[in-house]
């Protein structure tokens, strides 16, 4: 009896133990992860730092591309984007990184942020967020013609398409949002916005100013369709900035320690979106195209050079030996003939090597034709993640030698243009040309020169103290001069559309802008109203191939589809969106959506 | 096992009469294996209920009549018939039966049934099985040997993995390999990866990553049971839609303590090396026809007379060579066994520096108190391997593979010169680009970089059964299961990756796994009349928990010194992940069987899981299966020995993983704007539910001529509905992944095993087990407008292992050149080449094979025996990734056809009424040598020169077609072969130290017949965990698979 006693006790002891395991719901209430909070948590002032950089590297990226497009900067690579793109013989990889740090990076964001924003009534952060939403979406536009809009960012997996006028149009109503939520007062409960706006530090009359500023930008993108109007985008210019002062400029930094890099490419934080794209490396060549622009050296041109040429194009610093002793001096680059010369044909340009032991530069071939590819300067400069030690970027060799000054805007430090003063100059200009008021256009177009280069020379002295000459401030009587020079039209009878967009390109150098314009002015081929040719001397590169001719397969400059007009969708829309992606444009598979016109840039 | 059953036997066997007494016989049973005597064995009065049973010394004793015929019968034994003569003595010899009518399988919660009761496949193998041809991945042992399981190796690099399918994949993307269950607990077979491609550049491909069922030492396993279908494990519930392994460790036997050493040495060697080209030279010419030797591929010219060739690929490969030995001691007496045991497994790879270590421990004991039986089984492994990095390298950090490398280098170069004369290192291209642009060299990378992983585990289980009664037990187990597996991963300095990792790099990973499980089972069964009634009830709870720690860091301050403490803050990294899940389920089965005849079982099992939503965390799964053994109601018959016919139904499940019902933030970062958090790329989904998959089995089982001759075949449909997948998106969702519930998995598939003994003799028998099976899995309803599902670690240049939404499961996807509707190749009108449209979504291939199987022969002739398996594989595509590669570096022996080029096909000329384009034949001929103009549409005229054409033919439009690469292989190989005799027992005469001693040479993979041409067709890219349809079929610059020999010694004493 005393056994089965002890059995019981056994038994009972296993059953315990069973249901001590099996008192169910909080035993199994584990599925919170320890390591990430949720996305219902985040607050409204560490979301917009996220957001704004995202959509800032999407811009970026496409900014970068679009030079290489329409002719700033060529490559000595031959393969992958960056070799394939300045050929105009694209594939679709080249589209990803915009689209992927637009909806991945930035966008999936803004839900979350307007939930939050709501509850505590920060309407600034809408504001922000309505005005980001916009830009994001007309980048899309900008780039790819057609995108999912009306069904993206929501719970529909496969997201059919909104053609471009929809979202064209939604992007400008989000405008209107922004500047309600902009125009309201917070209480003072709410998150200033202040915290995390990189952008304008929470000034939102500069936010103000910024959202006229894309209205008048992309109203007058309208300039081929019947909708244009040009009052209108006096109407948004005469709201929009008017001083350097009030445009929105991203003032990047080189941190040293600015290493953690982002999510979906691994690139750092706070460092120029056109250095990392552009300049991390050593590929990129400036063309000869857009040297002639800055040394008015194209067929027409003054030749008087302008000086931001110093600037905007890098330098490296040789050394002449005299009776053994080294002197040095910098050679500014020369721009490779990518339209008229068939040096990519001949695998030019080459890398150039500097030897430290005889301070010189040296290709290493023994093809005749690449002995002068010296005469080419990279644009590479250092950031954290490359070396660079401290929150100087210039690419210097071991002996400090200069191997290349960078420019303008392709250092680490460089700024970002959002919104600027001279950008509602040029386009200022452009809308009283086209009204006939030239004498207006003039003085814009003048104003518009001055104030990039005032902008620049601002940004110039905060380097003071740097070696790099590439750093230092435009001498102000060089500048005078030059603005009361032949390169620049004097009078209305010198001024001309192509003047006006020859500056603008200047100003705007490595931006998507400058594509949708060359595209609003079909490039070189001079046939948008009266304006003759407004993009002197450009086409297409001369290594342009058979491959490259079924994309764009227009024979003459007239054909609309003998430009570089859009981007085909990346391969996550044709894997994993096809059907949709079928039915958003009859070709959009087809090889020659290349030369397919987005909206805006289709003429009505 | 047999002495196991001895107390089942005697409990059935019922009170026995004593009838009229005639006479008293006695006697001795043995058996004829061993020469043991015999306890339990069945005698019975042949036509009477008058009987008895052998005792523990095997005698029997029985009153009879005269003339009486005895029946002695023991479950698995071959029943002996004897007629009483004058003699009061008979003594019998039994043999093991060829006919296992009452063969006993373990199932599901390791319960031992009569196979003949069961309404689903099982097939188990024994530990001689699993031992003859052992290698250090017990998964291997299966391969070949049964139907329906399919078992691909990863590589031949050492410690690699081995992936393990049950008829078919069941998930979409979850891992399909089936559940391992060791001795009662649940055993982890994942294949961690200890980094992350985010992280430190980890990704499964860079390298060799083992599977954990290789913690286990084969030596150990008694048995592995081989749970297929649901039905079979339904018991198991979420965890088993895949199928089950059960493993059963072995056990001390009642009597001598006995020791057993076995050492075994086994030289490899590459089986088969990828075919390269033999003529042409390093460089190449580009459109002008300058010659440039600014390349690592090889479209340069011949070789000419006095140029050295190399042969850098078989150099690369060394022999490899294994030591593996083992010891174990065992016994026990009536209350208590024990076993004891360890080994050593030593590798040495095929690729120099690279090598595979195990030493495993076990101990199993049980010690019974009167109706109370405690026991543990507890085992420790520390394993380590040294590898290198394979197909890719790491990344985000640039650089290549080992094996990358090896392929694509040109014989014109000499690849084992990786340094200068002066120690530093050699560049090819020295000055001529930058440093991260460079191709690794293979001997830089196993010589300078290091990387290494090491495993500790432990597991263990204490258990309690309890038989209160005849007709009630209870038994309770907790098991444990724990591993921490360290990855170190250094990049030497001056290697040829991004600058950022130019002065070396360390990452290193700690991945720490711990399972806890309580299992508790009631068992009653009751006898009434011809029905035998069993019901189990249990309940059982698990809590799982993993950890990852990470570091990395990179910039040694001090050359020559390469750890974290010489590496500056700013440049270290640590990332800490964890993850914990629970299911808790109730279960009950209950069986009722009529005589022999008929057996019907039916289980439930609701299960509750942490990872689900509240509101979906609770699920049941029924089953219900049945046997009928229809021979027992024809006479008894020799030509018609047995037959059964059985069917199932079963619902399982598969929960998902913790987390991700929510969308969760990213670790927070610096911006200009301060610090800054965003969405994960994953979108949680609060709304799943779980994976069901229902299935449903029939089969029959015949055996005629006494046994000598048998079949197994059995047909199953299995349909797993709501998928649990995490497709890509279309990224205009914000999210680049998503969980969500859709889809449809179909598997439906037959199995054959066939079993026969052509020859029986004195000294000679011939057991002969073939085995086929083919299983079709295919794909239903996924969303709208993704038609493809993609495995993310398997894509290569424009392949990638697919699974096609109305198609097959295990496709795979790639581009195509353009053809007209009659099927001509569309040429480009100005250049002659192949066209294509952008797309990589078509269906170009299906890597399940039509069917596979096994032959096994078993010979043995006195004291010797050989087993032969051959295995066989018809159908089944596999895309030839390795020539791919080498193709376009101008190594593939395909592209030797360079010297001229001519396409044929058609050219669009333009367009008709319709706008329909119209298309007229056209021919291309290009050769090396000469230089053509070629018109570009814009009207421009490009002078090229033939050998850059045809270079750009062969390495950018002949890829497009993706087919090119793809072979419907067939294989037929000899998989292992063993030759061992046993040494006669007076061999050491009488002083008998050794009880038993055994010496076998065997072989692996010594004979393949194939039409694929390149490696080892047996191959899969990303190795072993791989989710989804995985990798196999997809061959891609892995470590060549090898074959080899072994000589090893067995004793037992």
């Amino acid at each position: 009896m005393n056994f089965i006693m002890e059995k019981i006790k056994y038994i009972s002891l296993i059953v315990v133990l069973a249901w001590s395991f099996s008192s169910c719901k909080e035993w199994l209430d584990v599925n919170e992860n320890p390591d990430y909070p949720t996305n219902e948590v985040a607050a409204v002032s560490s979301r917009l730092p996220w957001i704004q950089h995202h959509y800032g590297y999407a811009y970026g990226a496409a900014s970068t591309r679009a030079a290489m497009i329409t002719g700033t900067i060529s490559s000595r690579l031959f393969t992958g984007n960056n070799g394939l793109l300045p050929a105009w013989n694209p594939t679709n990889s080249a589209s990803v990184t915009p689209y992927q740090h637009w909806f991945v990076g930035s966008a999936a964001n803004l839900e979350d942020l307007r939930v939050k924003a709501e509850a505590e009534e920060a309407w600034h952060y809408l504001g922000a967020a309505y005005t980001i939403r916009a830009m994001g979406f007309m980048l899309m536009v900008d780039w790819y013609g057609e995108m999912p809009y009306e069904e993206a960012l929501s719970s529909v997996l496969t997201p059919a398409y909104s053609d471009g006028k929809t979202i064209f149009e939604g992007c400008l109503a989000d405008l209107e949002t922004a500047l309600e939520y902009f125009q309201m007062t917070q209480p003072s409960s709410a998150t200033p916005l202040s915290e995390g706006d990189s952008w304008n530090n929470g000034d939102v009359q500069k936010w103000i100013r910024l959202v006229y500023g894309l209205k008048a930008r992309w109203l007058n993108n309208l300039s081929k369709k019947q909708e244009y109007d040009p009052d209108a985008v006096l109407a948004a210019l005469s709201n929009a900035p008017q001083s350097n002062a009030e445009g929105t400029i991203i003032n990047h930094v080189n941190d040293p320690s600015d290493m953690t890099g982002d999510v979906l490419i691994g690139d750092p934080l706070k460092t120029s979106y056109i250095f990392n794209t552009a300049a991390w490396s050593d590929w990129a060549r400036f063309t000869r195209w857009y040297v002639d622009l800055l040394e008015n050296t194209f067929p027409g041109g003054s030749g008087i050079e302008d000086p931001r040429a110093s600037k905007m194009l890098p330098s490296n610093q040789h050394w002449d030996r005299t009776n053994g002793v080294y002197t040095p001096r910098f050679i500014r680059t020369k721009g490779v003939d990518a339209i008229h010369s068939n040096i990519r044909l001949q695998n030019g340009p080459i890398i150039s090597n500097y030897t430290t032991g005889s301070k010189s530069y040296s290709v290493n071939s023994t093809d005749p034709a690449r002995k002068g590819d010296t005469i080419y300067v990279n644009i590479r400069a250092l950031c954290g993640m490359t070396g660079a030690t401290t929150e100087e970027s210039t690419y210097t060799d071991a002996d400090g030698t200069i191997l290349s000054t960078g420019t303008f805007y392709t250092r680490p430090e460089s700024p970002t243009d959002v919104i600027t003063y001279h950008e509602m100059c040029f386009i200022k200009a452009e809308v009283l040309f086209r009204k006939g008021d030239k004498g207006g256009a003039l003085a814009a177009y003048q104003e518009g020169i001055r104030a990039h280069m005032e902008q620049m020379n601002s940004k110039l002295r905060e380097y003071a103290g740097s070696v790099n000459p590439g750093k230092q401030p435009m001498d102000e009587t060089v500048v005078e001069d030059f603005l009361g020079s032949a390169a620049v039209a004097q009078n209305v009878s010198e001024l001309t559309m192509s003047k006006i967009m020859q500056q603008k390109y200047i100003a705007m150098s490595f931006t998507q802008q400058n594509w949708n314009d060359m595209r609003r002015f079909n490039f070189s081929a001079g046939n948008i109203g009266d304006f003759g040719v407004v993009y002197t001397d450009f086409d297409r590169p001369m290594e342009f191939s058979s491959d490259a001719a079924r994309k764009m397969p227009g024979a003459s400059k007239n054909e609309v589809n003998y430009w570089f007009r859009r981007m085909m969708q990346c391969s996550h829309e044709v894997n994993y969106n096809s059907a949709n992606m079928e039915a958003s444009n009859p070709k959009a598979f087809a090889d020659d959506i290349w030369s397919v016109p987005v909206w805006w840039d289709e003429e009505n | 096992m047999k002495k196991c059953l001895l107390f089942i036997f005697l409990l059935c066997l019922g009170l026995t009469q004593v009838q009229a007494q005639r006479r008293t016989l006695t006697g001795l049973v043995k058996e004829k294996a061993s020469g043991e005597p015999l306890p339990g064995v069945t005698v019975q009065e042949r036509g009477t209920t008058n009987g008895t049973v052998t005792d523990s010394s095997g005698e029997f004793q029985l009153e009879v009549e005269t003339g009486a015929t005895l029946i002695f019968s023991f479950i698995g034994m071959e029943p002996v018939e004897r007629r009483t003569g004058e003699s009061n003595r008979i003594d019998v010899i039994l043999e093991t039966a060829t006919e296992q009518v009452d063969e006993v399988v373990v199932t599901a919660m390791g319960i031992r049934k009569e196979k003949k009761a069961l309404g689903y496949a099982v097939q188990d193998i024994g530990s001689e099985e699993i031992v003859r041809n052992k290698s250090a991945n017990v998964v291997n042992a299966l391969s070949g040997k049964i139907a329906g399981v399919s078992v691909t190796q990863s590589n031949g690099s050492a410690g690699s993995g081995a992936q393990i399918i049950v008829r078919g994949g069941t998930s979409l993307e979850r891992d399909n390999q089936p559940l391992f269950v060791v001795d009662g607990v649940i055993y982890d077979n994942s294949t961690p990866i200890g980094g992350n491609s985010g992280f430190d550049g980890a990704t499964r491909n860079s390298t060799t990553f083992g599977n954990r069922a290789m913690d286990i030492n084969p030596e150990d396993i008694e048995n592995m049971s081989i749970l297929k279908g649901p039905a079979a494990t339904a018991l198991y519930g979420s965890r088993a839609a895949a199928g089950v392994i059960l493993i059963t460790t072995k056990k001390g036997q009642e009597g001598d303590v006995m020791v057993n050493v076995s050492s075994k040495f086994t030289a490899s060697w590459v089986n088969r090396y990828p075919e390269q080209q033999d003529r042409y030279k390093r460089g190449f010419y580009n459109s002008a026809g300058v010659f440039s030797d600014f390349t690592t591929q090889s479209w340069g010219d011949p070789f000419g007379s006095g140029d050295v060739m190399y042969n850098n690929i078989e150099d690369f490969f060394q022999n490899g060579s294994t030591w593996d030995n083992s010891v174990n001691i065992s016994g026990g007496n009536k209350n208590g066994t024990f076993f004891l045991s360890a080994s050593r497994f030593d590798q040495e790879g095929i690729i120099p520096e690279t090598g595979f270590e195990k030493s495993t421990f076990r101990f199993n004991g049980d010690q019974k108190f009167g109706m109370l039986t405690v026991g543990a089984n507890v085992a420790y492994s520390v394993s380590g391997t040294d590898k290198t990095l394979t197909s890719s390298g790491l990344w985000g950090a640039g650089g290549n593979g080992a094996m990358t490398a090896v392929y694509g280098w040109a014989r014109s170069e000499n690849m084992k010169k990786y340094l200068n004369e002066d120690g530093t290192k050699y560049r090819m291209f020295e000055g001529r680009q930058p440093l991260a642009d460079d191709v690794e060299n293979p001997y830089w990378i196993i010589n300078r970089n290091k990387l290494d992983d090491q495993t500790n585990r432990f597991t263990g289980s204490t258990f309690v059964n309890l038989d209160i009664a005849d007709w009630f037990k209870i038994s309770y187990r907790l098991g444990y299961d724990n591993y921490t597996k360290n990855d170190y991963t250094f990049i030497a300095p001056g290697g040829a990756v991004s600058e950022t990792y130019q002065n070396g790099r360390l990452s290193e990973s700690d991945v720490t796994y711990e399972y806890l499980s309580s299992n508790l089972m009631l068992t009653f069964n009751k006898k009434v009349a011809d029905f035998d009634f069993n019901l189990l009830l249990g309940h059982s709870a698990e809590d799982t928990k993993t950890a990852t720690q990470r570091r990395t860091g990179y910039n040694f301050i001090t050359p020559g010194v390469y750890s974290f403490e010489n590496i500056g803050n700013e440049d270290k990294f640590f990332q800490s992940v964890h993850s914990q899940k629970r299911l808790m389920g109730v279960f009950s089965e209950f069986r009722a069987a009529y005589k022999s005849i008929a057996y019907l079982t039916v289980t439930g099992r609701n299960d509750w899981t942490s990872t689900l939503p509240d509101n979906e965390n609770s699920y049941f799964y029924p089953s219900v299966s049945g046997s009928f053994v229809f021979t027992e109601l024809l006479p008894e018959q020799h030509a018609v020995s047995f037959g059964k016919l059985r069917a199932s139904w079963a619902k399982v499940g598969k929960d998902t993983d913790p987390y991700v019902t929510t969308t969760s933030i990213w670790a927070p970062r610096e911006f200009l704007g301060g610090i800054g958090v965003g969405n994960s790329w994953t979108r949680g989904n609060p709304y799943l539910k779980p994976e069901q998959t229902k299935s449903v089995e029939l089969g029959l089982e015949m055996r005629f001529l006494g046994g000598r001759l048998g079949f197994d075949y059995t047909y199953y449909s299995n349909n797993s509905s709501d998928q649990i997948v995490t497709p890509r998106l279309s990224q205009t969702t914000g999210y680049i992944l998503l969980s969500t519930n859709v889809g449809n998995v179909i598997n439906k598939g037959m199995e054959l095993s066939i079993n026969a003994t052509p020859v029986m003799t004195k000294n000679l028998t011939w057991d002969l087990n073939l085995n086929l099976s083919g299983n079709r899995g295919t794909v239903e309803n996924l969303l709208t407008g993704q038609e493809v599902l993609y495995v993310t670690d398997v894509q290569v240049g424009n392949a990638k292992a697919a699974s096609f939404n109305n198609g097959k499961f295990m496709g795979i996807s790639g581009s195509q050149w353009s053809r007209d509707e009659s099927g001509n190749l569309i040429l480009d009108k100005n250049t002659g080449m192949p066209t294509s449209n952008n797309s990589t979504t078509n269906y170009l291939g299906n890597r399940e094979p039509v069917f596979s199987g096994g032959l096994n022969n078993e010979f043995k002739w006195k004291n010797w025996s050989l087993s032969v398996l051959f295995d066989i594989r018809i159908g089944g595509d596999i895309f030839n990734g390795t020539d791919y590669l080498m193709t376009q570096a101008g190594m593939s022996k395909r592209s030797l056809d360079r010297e001229s080029l001519t396409l044929a096909g058609v050219v669009a000329v333009g367009k008709d009424t319709d706008g329909n384009p119209v298309y007229e034949p056209a021919s291309f001929t290009y050769q090396t040598g000469q230089s053509y103009d070629i018109t570009t549409s814009s009207g421009a005229v490009q002078r090229r020169y033939g050998n850059d054409i045809i270079r750009e033919y062969w390495s950018t439009y002949y890829p497009l077609e993706t087919a090119n690469f793809i072979t419907k292989t067939n294989w037929l190989r000899l998989r292992s072969m063993s030759l061992s005799y046993n040494l006669p027992k007076d061999f050491f005469g009488t002083r008998n130290v050794f009880k038993a001693m055994s010496v076998t040479v065997s072989g692996t993979n010594l004979w393949l017949l194939t039409n694929y041409k390149g490696m080892d067709p047996e191959t899969s890219v990303a190795g072993s965990g791989v989710v989804g349809s995985g990798s196999s079929g997809i061959d891609y610059a892995g470590v060549p698979a090898t074959a080899g020999v072994s000589l090893g010694v067995n004793m037992t004493f």
